[in-house]
């Protein structure tokens, strides 16, 4: 069976559909290729106190390693940062009533690195920075850092909890110095940097659909990273190829020489749906094969079953706005409003969802709102598809694009 | 009714191409057309005449099933357009005014697109017409100026040798030698025994290629005529100055001259219908300065046979009003 409008459609607007996937395509290199980076950032989990700040940053052979970082000030002689270990608390710490005897000193080491676009790592001498750590004294501590930098890497031995930061006055009186922190291993919150990021910013969970999940997996990365904001690029994407097809036509008048041919106003619409599924198709071909290629080229597992049905849960959301969007096509005359009722149309749902999953009072907006009936990540956990997300916005198509169907022929096609 | 004051009786014939029965366009409350009746013969060729918004590209539209009618029926090449659209579309090649259409393709693919979408699988006539209108069928539309798009819009109206051809305004963008080469095209058509229909504004267009006219005014077929008395009764319009006053009588008393009018003394404006010979033999008499010769404007002419129609479709409505 031969296609003319379809294969003229599918040409005309070729360029726009090449385009769009190679977008895809770099785009889900891109998300992948950051995912080491974000994943080790990620996983930081942090403790402050009084201007330090100690971040977890992995292990090294096996030995945890921590970064410590603190702000020097103005007037100050030289910094330095100390670690220790031993039977004593923070209060302890900061009243000095701790039993310096009781306290295994030996068992801090560490070693000092360079941060790119820090500079002046030296020490106060002039010299290099310190390859070993410097004895202070006789019961072990040792000065880690000595200089001009605000950060410093410590290599964590069992028993080392606390860390601080000493700022040496002009004077040079060690018992004038300023002490940034004391921070404690112990203090270290179990908790990732982006989620405090989400506790402190609720906004940014409703952007992203509620969906906030745990990124430092490659599942929840994508999910976070790609799904969370998938859904409305992609309806965004198809909302505006849909919402032309019959618009866009009439407005230009071009519709009169194609229905000129003795074309049926239901085969028109079959082959502009046609082209609207093939490009549904071609963006989830294309977005797919943009994260499994970022995943190989970064050497990551990636969890092939669990993407398949991430993209899946999207299709009926997306034939839902594809319906809506025929919709309004049928019945807007000129291709711009149709575009703009149909844009308005998909952002008032997203805002509506964002107010749902914010508001204590929304959650029953999410009733209203297409995007509530699409959760790729739980799609990706599960390996399946929520009956409730496939079923309602099918049901959605099958009423908007059966509607469409009988209202175009019976539309007037005016000059 | 109606058909037999506007004498359509002697060309009724039992096929007609295009067939029109009270047919009334209303768009909500505005007028589109009002109770066409209209009869198209095989092989005639048929102008609408009418101004902007009088109602051609309604009834064009009404009877190819882009619109609607509110009541009435149209028959074209014996089906009806609301039953059977798509079949009567196919079955008629059709110049939409305004002509648009995807201009990224070059004018051959698009054409061929054309045909594809048409089914037509005989010899076409695409390379013949380009050839004829100049037309460069291997760039793309986008790059054409207005007339030359105009002439892919006519390549694609007779490129499959349809039976009935509908033009809405044809000529539009057209420069004169192309007008000339459509109307020959025209021509050929009728020739070969096809209909051709087309709309139009331009008066002299209509009289150079039609055998039959409609007027169309306010949604209203106020007259339909066969060319030959059409021309009898439109006239002439001669403006004349000469190098001193003369007696109006001397012309007005000449048989085809309608009217006779006197702007300034030595001028005169005389509307002639019909042979004009006797008029240019009485103005040989005298010293003529200035000669201006011209078609009747359509204005005038649609004042002319709408005042003549008013009267009837006064009565007509009183008539109605009574009987209601």
């Amino acid at each position: 069976m031969k296609l003319p409008l379809f294969a003229a459609s599918l040409s005309s607007s070729r360029m726009s559909t090449i385009i769009y996937c190679g977008v895809l395509v770099f785009y889900g290199i891109m998300i992948m290729s950051a995912f080491p980076s974000v994943m080790e950032t990620a996983s930081d989990p942090f403790a402050e106190n009084n201007g330090a700040t100690i971040t977890e940053k992995g292990k090294i052979d096996g030995v945890p390693v921590y970064n410590l970082t603190w702000h020097t000030q103005a007037g100050v002689l030289t910094h330095f940062a100390l670690g220790f270990s031993g039977n004593i608390s923070l209060a302890d710490l900061m009243q000095g009533s701790f039993d310096a005897d009781g306290m295994d000193w030996d068992m801090i080491e560490g070693f000092l690195e360079e941060r790119p676009g820090i500079s002046g790592m030296l020490s106060d001498q002039g010299s290099e920075r310190p390859k070993e750590p410097m004895a202070l004294d006789e019961n072990g501590t040792s000065l880690l850092y000595l200089g001009e930098g605000t950060y410093v890497r410590f290599v964590n031995t069992p028993g080392s909890t606390i860390f601080i930061a000493v700022l040496v006055p002009e004077d040079g009186n060690l018992s004038n110095a300023t002490i940034k922190g004391p921070v404690m291993l112990g203090n270290l919150d179990v908790v990732t940097g982006f989620d405090e990021y989400i506790k402190d910013n609720p906004f940014v969970e409703g952007v992203m659909g509620g969906a906030v999940v745990d990124f430092t997996h490659v599942r929840g990365y994508i999910s976070l990273e790609y799904f969370s904001m998938w859904p409305l690029f992609l309806v965004i994407f198809i909302a505006i190829k849909t919402s032309g097809i019959v618009s866009k036509h009439v407005e230009d008048r071009s519709m009169d020489i194609l229905l000129a041919t003795g074309y049926s106003r239901t085969r028109f619409l079959n082959e502009k749906m046609l082209l609207v599924l093939v490009n549904l198709a071609l963006v989830l071909i294309f977005a797919f094969l943009g994260l499994l290629l970022g995943a190989i080229m970064i050497g990551e597992t990636f969890p092939l079953g669990g993407m398949i049905f991430s993209f899946l849960d999207s299709i009926p959301l997306a034939l839902a706005f594809i319906g809506l969007s025929l919709l309004v096509s049928v019945l807007v005359d000129e291709g711009g409003k149709a575009i703009g009722v149909v844009m308005g149309l998909v952002v008032g749902e997203y805002i509506l969802l964002i107010v749902a999953n914010l508001a204590s009072w929304g959650s029953t907006l999410e009733w209203f709102t297409l995007f509530s009936y699409s959760d790729p990540y739980r799609a990706m956990i599960d390996n399946s598809l929520d009956a409730v997300n496939v079923i309602v916005p099918l049901a959605v198509a099958f009423v908007s694009i059966t509607l469409s169907y009988i209202l175009f022929n019976r539309k007037e096609i005016h000059a | 009714m109606l058909l037999y004051e506007y004498g359509l009786s002697d060309i009724m014939a039992p096929e007609p191409v295009i067939e029109m029965r009270k047919l009334t366009k209303y768009y909500g409350r505005s007028r589109g057309i009002i109770d066409v009746d209209l009869i198209v013969e095989r092989g005639e060729v048929f102008g609408f005449l009418g101004p902007n918004g009088a109602g051609k590209s309604t009834t064009i539209r009404t009877i190819l099933d882009y619109i609607r009618p509110t009541s009435g029926f149209a028959r074209v090449n014996g089906m009806d357009p609301q039953k059977e659209g798509a079949k009567v579309r196919r079955s008629v090649g059709y110049l939409p005014s305004d002509f648009e259409t995807y201009h990224g393709m070059t004018a051959r693919k698009y054409l061929r697109t054309l045909l594809s979408m048409m089914e037509y699988r005989g010899r076409d006539r695409i390379e013949e017409l380009a050839e004829r209108f100049q037309l460069d069928l291997d760039r793309k539309i986008k790059e054409f100026s207005r007339g030359n798009r105009q002439k892919v819009g006519l390549v694609s109206a007779f490129m499959h040798y349809p039976l009935l051809v509908i033009l809405d305004e044809p000529t539009t963008g057209l420069d004169p030698l192309m007008q000339q080469e459509f109307y020959n095209l025209v021509h050929e058509e009728k020739e070969a025994g096809r209909t051709v229909f087309l709309s139009s504004h331009i008066l002299a267009e209509v009289e150079a290629i039609c055998d039959r006219v409609g007027i169309i005014k306010e949604g209203r077929l106020i007259v339909v005529e066969a060319m030959r008395s059409f021309k009898e009764k439109t006239g002439k319009i001669m403006q004349v100055r000469f190098d001193r006053e003369v007696d109006p009588s001397l012309f007005s008393s000449i048989r085809g001259v309608a009217h006779v009018e006197v702007p300034e003394p030595a001028e005169l404006t005389i509307t002639v219908s019909g042979n004009i010979d006797a008029v240019i033999k009485e103005l040989a008499r005298h010293t003529v300065l200035e000669l201006d010769y011209e078609d009747m404007s359509l204005e005038s002419l649609f004042l002319k046979y709408y005042e003549k129609e008013l009267p009837n479709r006064r009565k007509a409505d009183a008539a109605g009003g009574a009987a209601a």
